[in-house]
């Protein structure tokens, strides 16, 4: 991965974007009543005898501009500037887009909106408003769009358009609305120190300093809804967003150098985009589940055919003769009984995502199969029995509904699918009517057929995607809770349509 | 028959040899009609040369030279292409790339390579050390240095992207140094 080789650079940059910042021999001090942009102390050249001292001085500094620092009345907004403290190479800076480039000097004041570029091993380093340090380093554009102080807000506004900046913001004892903003991206800062970059190998990278306090940083990719939050020395850039993910990925081992595994590894259905199909927990877990569940199963099988087998081995030792050829059949006929057993098709209840109706006892569970039915049944259903609630298809709509919402699923086929599977089951309930001249208590097979036409839906709508069925099951369970459990109302709702079972009538399953 | 066998093993040998030349000779690079060089002439670090470059779609060989030679010299004397091209052949920059170069032309990824191993001092694994810097091996290492994403020696940059490229290598070299440094003080610290 990009991200993985170029972190290196990454904490380089900020190791010595840190190590310039200490070898600053100006240092700032708080803003002055009438010129509220930073100003220097003319604290002299700083003989550079030790990092210590220059350490001590920079926590004196910090301290002083601790005190200094006031909230203005509400409403009241001064606009800051930053200054330059350190140049290092070639950087020029200007005020505006139309004025001209001039050479960039230790103590010129840039005022808010300035553009700043740096050549060729070259670095600036500028102190912005009340609050913030910044290097830009070598061959970067920056601008300065916003920095002011607003009421008992500093606003700051960084504009990294190219290369990298390495950026320290204080707690002032103000509120730090800091942002900085990239080509593809924009953080928000609460008080921290962290290094941007931007290039065109990597798009957008940000790296956390080790003091950062917890979600210190907020990040938004653009064409994203998602944002991330970094604490500590976390990553994010383009290419690995999330930051619990980069680090996986910077610690995950190299690729393996055996070409069938990398071929296995290609042929392994994901998602496009996804960080690392290949070895998504989620998949892994619900492969190991389903071994483990099979695994029981089969041992359960054979345990239960050994014993019948020894049940009818004691009997056969104790028979007479003539009757053994009879018994002889019937543990024939039970072991083709045993072996259609482990042919039959698994228990939906037990598959991953249905465990919900696996915990209600028979009746719940016949209960839920009827609610679900009659709430297929509407008035313009042949079957409608007039005394009947009429059924208002909520589980479907809610089952949509969550398919929709979860963005895993990437669900685009609309209520009709949805419908047409779940008609197969309101025609299920009609012709068991039609066997059944007289009314009958449905139970767990009833719900078992509902679960097998979602199970059904869900295979085909994600064909050979464990996850995505995984989580398609869960949408339907979720459904059936939404429509019936979710709320006084959904109670009330689910209590009338278990009550039709009491409507005896020509439609409809009745007891 | 014997005879037969070694006209067949002649054929596919004269094929073989054939294929890679016709190649070379069917390949063509991206052109551009002027380089930034032609309305930016200079000899010191310039920052117009380097905001055009940013917009350029692609970096020519001139304009990439030039650069190179700027971040390795801090000055770039020559005149003209050829001149530019003397000073990269003198570096070793022109290793395994096909010559004479046309200025106008895409810089491939491979010479670009060379010249980073170059200006980094990348001895590279085995078949570098034996066949010296090539184009393919030199841009192999610089990916796995993190430096170049996964690309091929055949390809060719944006402006943006050979900026980013230039980055990668200076910030590396910094990183060298770095080490030297702290190698140097560590044996100072034994003694």
């Amino acid at each position: 991965m990009n991200t993985t080789r170029t972190n290196w650079l990454i904490t380089l940059k900020m190791a010595t974007a840190l190590g310039l910042l200490l070898c600053v021999p100006v240092l700032v001090a708080a803003a002055e009543d009438d010129a509220p942009a930073v100003s220097a102390i003319a604290a002299g050249p700083v003989p550079m005898t030790s990092i210590e001292l220059v350490r001590q001085r920079i926590e004196q500094l910090e301290t002083t501009a601790l005190e200094k620092v006031e909230a203005l009345p509400e409403g009241e907004t001064r606009e800051l500037r930053a200054m330059v403290m350190y140049t290092h190479g070639r950087s020029q800076w200007r005020p505006g887009a139309d004025d001209a480039w001039k050479d960039a000097a230790v103590d010129d004041v840039l005022p808010a909106g300035s553009m700043i570029r740096t050549g060729l091993k070259s670095a600036l380093t500028l102190r912005v408003g009340l609050n913030a340090t910044i290097l830009v380093d070598s061959n970067a554009r920056v601008t300065l769009p916003r920095i002011a102080h607003d009421g008992a807000t500093l606003e700051t506004a960084i504009r990294v358009e190219r290369g990298q900046a390495d950026i320290k913001v204080n707690r002032v004892g103000l509120t730090n609305d800091f942002s900085v903003v990239t080509p593809t991206g924009a953080l928000a800062v609460k008080g921290t120190g962290f290094a941007c970059q931007y290039d065109a190998f990597n798009g957008t990278s940000i790296v956390g300093s080790r003091t950062n306090m917890m979600n210190a940083i907020e990040v938004h990719y653009y064409a994203s809804k998602l944002a991330y939050y970094l604490s500590g020395g976390a990553v994010s850039s383009n290419d690995a967003q999330n930051p619990t993910l980069a680090a996986l990925i910077d610690a995950s081992p190299p690729p393996s150098t055996n070409k069938a595994e990398q071929q296995d590894t290609k042929d392994q259905q994901g998602t496009p985009g996804e960080a690392i199909a290949s070895s998504n927990p989620i998949s892994q877990t619900v492969r190991i589940d389903l071994a483990i569940q099979q695994e029981n199963r089969s041992e359960e099988i054979s345990t239960y055919i050994e014993e019948a087998f020894l049940e009818d081995l004691a009997e056969l030792a104790d028979a007479d003769p003539d009757e053994v050829e009879d018994i002889y059949e019937e543990v024939q006929e039970e072991i083709e009984e045993d072996i259609e057993v482990i042919d039959e098709p698994y228990d939906v209840f037990l598959l991953p995502g249905f465990e919900e109706f696996n915990n209600l006892d028979a009746t719940g569970q016949g209960m839920i199969a009827v609610a679900i039915w009659f709430d297929l049944v509407g008035q313009n259903d042949p079957y409608y029995y007039s005394e009947d609630v009429p059924g208002q298809g909520r589980v479907p709509i809610a089952f949509l509904e969550n398919l929709s919402a979860n963005q895993s699923l990437n669900y685009s086929g609309g209520i009709d699918p949805i419908l047409a599977a779940m008609d197969e089951y309101r025609i299920y309930g009609h012709e068991i009517e039609d066997e059944n001249n007289t009314p009958y208590m449905p139970g767990p097979n009833e719900l078992r057929v509902v679960l097998a036409i979602v199970d059904e839906f869900c295979k085909a709508t994600y064909p050979g995607d464990a996850v995505k069925i995984q989580l398609c099951r869960d949408c339907y369970t979720q459904a059936v809770y939404d429509a019936f459990d979710s709320s006084s109302e959904a109670v009330q709702y689910y209590q009338s349509m278990i009550g039709n079972l009491n409507n005896d009538g020509t439609g409809g399953i009745s007891p | 028959m014997p005879s037969e066998r070694i006209h067949a093993m002649i054929l596919l040998a004269a094929c073989l040899t054939a294929i890679p030349l016709a190649g070379c000779e069917m390949v063509q690079r991206t052109r551009v009609e002027t380089t930034i060089l032609e309305t930016h002439p200079g000899e010191l670090d310039d920052f117009a040369f380097w905001d055009e470059l940013a917009q350029q779609a692609v970096v020519s060989n001139d304009d990439a030279l030039h650069a190179l030679i700027l971040m390795n010299d801090g000055r770039d004397p020559s005149v003209d292409f050829e001149g530019r091209t003397a000073i990269a052949g003198e570096k070793g920059w022109l290793r395994g790339t096909h010559l004479p170069l046309d200025p106008n032309e895409s810089a491939s990824v491979g010479l670009l390579s060379v010249a980073g191993c170059s200006i980094l001092d990348i001895q590279g694994g085995l078949t570098m050390r034996l066949l010296g810097p090539s184009p393919r091996y030199c841009t192999r290492e610089l990916v796995a240095m993190g430096i170049l994403p996964g690309l091929t020696s055949n390809e060719a940059l944006s402006g943006l992207e050979f900026i980013a490229y230039i980055d990668g290598l200076e910030a590396r070299d910094r990183l060298q140094r770095a080490w030297q440094r702290r190698d140097e003080s560590t044996k100072g610290d034994d003694q």
